[in-house]
Order: structure tokens, then sequence, then C-alpha cells
């Protein structure tokens, strides 16, 4: 009786091993902003009228939060605009990042691969995705989404989010990691720090050039705008004063307008992203500041003014990752104010967007227009 | 002047107000009482305070069709909004909101559409890394996933509810609408198919 019982808490403790959804912020809110407007729909003491007001404003709030949730995590220079065929895997920046992103073709087809020098790392994968680090390598699985904390070459964290990823240090056993397991290396500098490596920041000698794209493969250079909390948290780097790059007018309004933002000052954070998008209008991070500008209005309660600058968005950066939340958002904009026939085309945009949560956010706001 | 109920409804006496958030010293029973008159930011304090356990039933009860997970955590809270006012407090609301997520998820499957859509898009196995532990571990991991995709639907929400989830017997039972006995009995031969599935797949 004792042994079954001991064979059924093993069996307990294997099951409990299995991959389980945990949805990230985004797709909580999305789960969230469909539910409250189908709630809304099933209340029956509303006036058509005061029932639509009451389905954009919870339907408002819930888009601007998908929007700031997704947005607290990442780079102010993310690879939403970059001009080049879109990566099939989400990789977001967190603070100060220095890496490549790219699409590696092989006769076994074409595969998504990031270089990972310095910084922090944020990876939602929907197929396979590979991190390279010096010695080491982290491969996600389909579906996964992870963390990767990765210091002058040298791996320091790996976090997963949601289903599996294996990390192979040379020298060393594979690590297989679950659904909410961290992994850090013991030994932290020796062992993945071999002193003949020249040092990964180096002052640069003239202003940086992109990254020459290797054959077969399309690359994306990145230089984030520092995340203060991150710069802090660092240790201090002697290297680092000679190769500090001075930011721009239009870099230093956005990490001022990207402050703001995480502090909840919407309409000082609106008022920077603004001023980034003026000094620079044309660059891929003026994309960046009108995104987080609209989501700083809507969150600041002026949607029409959000309605605009969305718009504006999505016509100046039509392949930006961000096009499916940027239309997600604007659509329940437009559904709160009776643009039924605009929302939907927002909605339908939204729903052919290749992240599940978004698209399924799309089609609880084409069912809800099909419900009134 | 008479006290509180004694039993029965909890009756909320405003709605909330979302933009103050300050909910989290209201219970469970009351948000679902406030629910059951129509107050959806008692809905939204609900989801935020389960959502996570619920995606966890509903991802250990069809961990095969990941992409109908959200949907079926939302058809949860939704039909958790719309039969609010018949709870009547025999157990906790998490209990009760799992057997709405367990019945919503046996709807689910018991579409023969979705039903191949499930099998066609069952995950892969893990490639084979050699004699490490890990590995080996891994792959009876996936062994198990397997067993647990191929039980009854009713089989695997006892199991997932009593032994994973580790809800109490009786509010199991009366969560997934059996007797006692029933839920016990099915909770025994879903850890007799699963055994068997890994000494089977070890020999």
């Amino acid at each position: 009786m004792s042994a079954m019982r001991d064979v059924d808490d093993a069996l307990v403790e294997l099951a409990r091993e299995l991959p389980i959804a945990r949805p990230d912020a985004e797709r909580r809110e999305t789960m969230r902003a469909g539910l409250l407007a189908q709630a809304e729909l099933a209340a029956p003491r509303r006036s058509a009228r005061g029932r639509w007001i009451a389905i954009g404003g919870v339907a408002l709030a819930a888009a601007a939060a998908v929007a700031f949730f997704a947005s607290r995590g990442s780079s102010p220079v993310s690879p939403a605009a970059i001009d080049a065929p879109a990566p099939r895997a989400e990789v977001i920046a967190i603070g100060a990042s220095d890496y490549d992103h790219v699409a590696e073709t092989s006769a076994a087809g074409t595969s998504d691969v990031v270089r990972l020098r310095d910084g922090r790392l944020r990876v939602n994968a929907p197929l396979p995705l590979r991190v390279d680090i010096g010695d080491a390598e982290v491969d996600g699985e389909r579906g996964g989404a992870y963390e990767i904390a990765v210091e002058h070459g040298a791996i320091r964290e790996v976090a997963v989010e949601r289903g599996h990823a294996q990390i192979k240090v040379k020298g060393a056993k594979t690590i297989f990691l679950s659904s909410g397991e961290t992994w850090k290396p013991t030994i932290q500098t020796a062992t993945f720090d071999p002193p003949a490596r020249p040092p990964v920041i180096a002052p640069p000698p003239a202003p940086i050039a992109p990254r020459t794209p290797a054959h077969h493969s399309i690359s994306i250079s990145h230089e984030a705008v520092p995340d203060p909390d991150l710069a802090e948290a660092r240790s201090p780097k002697p290297e680092a004063p000679a190769a500090a790059k001075p930011l721009s007018e239009s870099e230093q309004s956005f990490t001022t307008g990207w402050a703001l933002l995480r502090a909840g000052h919407f309409a000082d954070a609106a008022q920077h992203f603004g001023a980034a998008v003026d000094s620079d209008p044309n660059s891929p991070l003026a994309d960046d500041a009108r995104y987080f500008q609209a989501v700083a209005l809507a969150r600041a309660g002026r949607t029409g003014d959000a309605e605009h600058v969305l718009t504006t968005f999505l016509d100046h950066a039509p392949r930006s990752l961000r096009r499916g939340r940027a239309s997600l958002m604007l659509g329940w904009l437009l559904a709160a104010r009776g643009e039924r026939d605009a929302a939907r085309a927002r909605f339908d945009d939204a729903a052919r967007d290749p992240d599940d949560s978004i698209a399924a956010g799309a089609r609880a706001g084409l069912a809800a227009l099909d419900q009134r | 002047m008479s006290a509180a109920p004694s039993r029965g409804r909890v009756v909320p006496l405003r709605r909330l107000d979302e933009r103050r958030a300050a909910v989290s010293d209201i219970s469970d029973e009351a948000l679902l009482a406030a629910c059951g008159v129509g107050d959806t930011a008692a809905l939204g304090a609900l989801f935020d305070r389960h959502h996570e356990a619920v995606s966890r039933l509903v991802s250990r009860l069809l961990s095969a069709e990941p992409s109908a997970i959200d949907d079926l955590v939302q058809t949860t809270f939704l039909e958790a909004w719309r039969a609010a006012k018949t709870f009547r407090g025999a157990g906790s609301v998490r209990s009760w909101i799992y057997g709405i997520a367990a019945n919503a998820v046996r709807h689910h499957v018991r579409s023969a559409v979705r039903r191949r859509g499930a099998i066609a898009s069952l995950p892969e196995p893990p490639p084979s890394r050699g004699p490490d532990d890990a590995a080996a571990r891994a792959q009876l991991v996936s062994r198990l996933a397997a067993a647990m995709d191929a039980l009854p639907h009713d089989l695997r929400a006892a199991f997932v509810l009593c032994d994973l989830e580790e809800v109490p017997g009786v509010e199991a039972a009366r969560a997934l609408g059996v007797r006692a006995g029933t839920l016990w009995r099915r909770l025994h031969e879903a850890r007799r198919a699963l055994r068997a599935a890994l000494d089977g797949g070890a020999r």
C-alpha cells in the first residue's frame, strides 16, 4: 500500500513537470479585454448607446493595458520598424542590449537565430529559436517564452516563462528548463569569460554603422537606449565610459517618455514621445515613439489623439511587428466611437496577426461588433 | 435590526469602482455576488484573482491544444459571470469556477472537428539526447504527457483536480457534478492508466 502511494506520489511529481500555460501580461490583458467587452454586451440593463460607451471604456482601458503591459519589458528600440522581412520570433531587449537577430538559411530551411553579446532579452518564439552566446547556446522550443541575460559575452541567467529550453554550455552537461524555472551558472566569471577574449564592449572607432548582413541572413543591429534601472543594477564597467555614445535629442526624449510611462505619468510621457518623433520623424525610433505616444495618450484618456497617432503609426510602419497590437487598439477606439466599419477593418487587420492572442482579441472585437 | 444573512447569498452593497482598484479585501463570494448584479468591475477582479489558476487547469486538461486555452479561459469566466446568481456557497468560488472550466473543456474536446485539430497539433516529443538523466526524465515527462492526452476527459479531470490542483475530494466531486464515490473511482482509474503508460514505456 505504501509502495503504491510512493508510486502515485512520483506520478504526481512527474505530472507537475508537464508544461502548463502561463499567460504573459499581454495575453492576459487580451483575454480580459474580450471577457469584459462580452460581459458588457450580456448585461441587460443598459441602453444600446450606454452599452457601447461602456464597452468602449472597458475595451479601451484593456487595450491600452495590453499595449502598456506589452511595453513594460520592451526595449525603446525594437525590431518593430526595421524594413526587412519580419523575423518569426519576437525578441525584445530589456534595457541596453547588444545583439543580432538573424534568419539563417540552410538545407533544412530557414530558422531564427539570435546572437546575444550583452544585455537581457525576452524571447517569444512561435517556432524553435536558438540564441548563441559565446560558448553557450540556448534552444527554445516552439511556442516558448523566456528571458536570457548575458554580461560581457557570458551567460548569466535563463528564465523560462512558457515551454521548455535547453542550455548547452561548452564542456558542460545540457540543462533542461521548464516553465517557471530559472537557471544561473554557478561559477560567475572565470568559467564563461576566457581572458584571451577581447573586450566585448570596445570603444567604437566611428559612429556605428549597420552590421553587414551575412550571406543568406537578415541581420538587424540594435543599439538600445540604456534603461536607467538596469544600468544602475549592473556592475561598473571600466571600459564603458569610453564606449558610451551620447544620446541624441530624439533618444533623450524617448528615454524620458519611457520613464514617465512606466511611472504612470501618461500625459507627460505622451509629450516626450511626441518630442522624440519631432526630433527625427523618419527614424525607426520615431515609429516606436509614435506607438508608445498612442499608448500614453490612451492611458491619459485622450482617445481622439491616440486614434490619430495610431493611424499615423500604421501609415509610417506598415510592416512593424507592433502592427497587430496597434490595429487592435485602434479598432476598440473606433468601436467605442461608433465607427463600426472602420473598427471592423482594423479588427480584420489585427485578426491576421501571427500572434494568437492578438488575433483572438481581434475576433472578440469582431464578435462584439456583430452582437451589437 | 437584522444582522447579515446567516447563510446563503452575499449581497453586494455597492458597485465596485475599478479606478479605486481596492478589491483585495473583498471576498470571492462578494465579487461573485456583484457579478450576479451585472458588475463588470467585479468580473475583472475575479479574473485577475483566478485567471492564472484557471489557465493552469485548462492547460492541464487540454495540453494538446494550446491555442484553445485562452478562449476556454475566457469562456469559463464568461460562464461564471452568467451563472453567478446560481452560486450557493457550498464550496469555494475557485472550485466552482474549476467546475465550469472542466465542463467547458469537456464540451470542447467532444467536438469532433476540434478533436481532429487537437490530434494534428500534438506536440512533438523532444529528440533523444542519450543516456543523460535530465534527458531521460524529459522523455518520461513526454510519455506522461502523451498518456494524459490519451485519457478520457472525465478521468483526466479527476486526476488534474484532485492530484495536481489538490482540490478537496468533496469539492472536486461537486465541481464535476458527480458523487464522491464516482470521483474516487475515476481517480483510481486515471492513476492506474498513467502508471501503466509509464511502465509500458520503460520496458
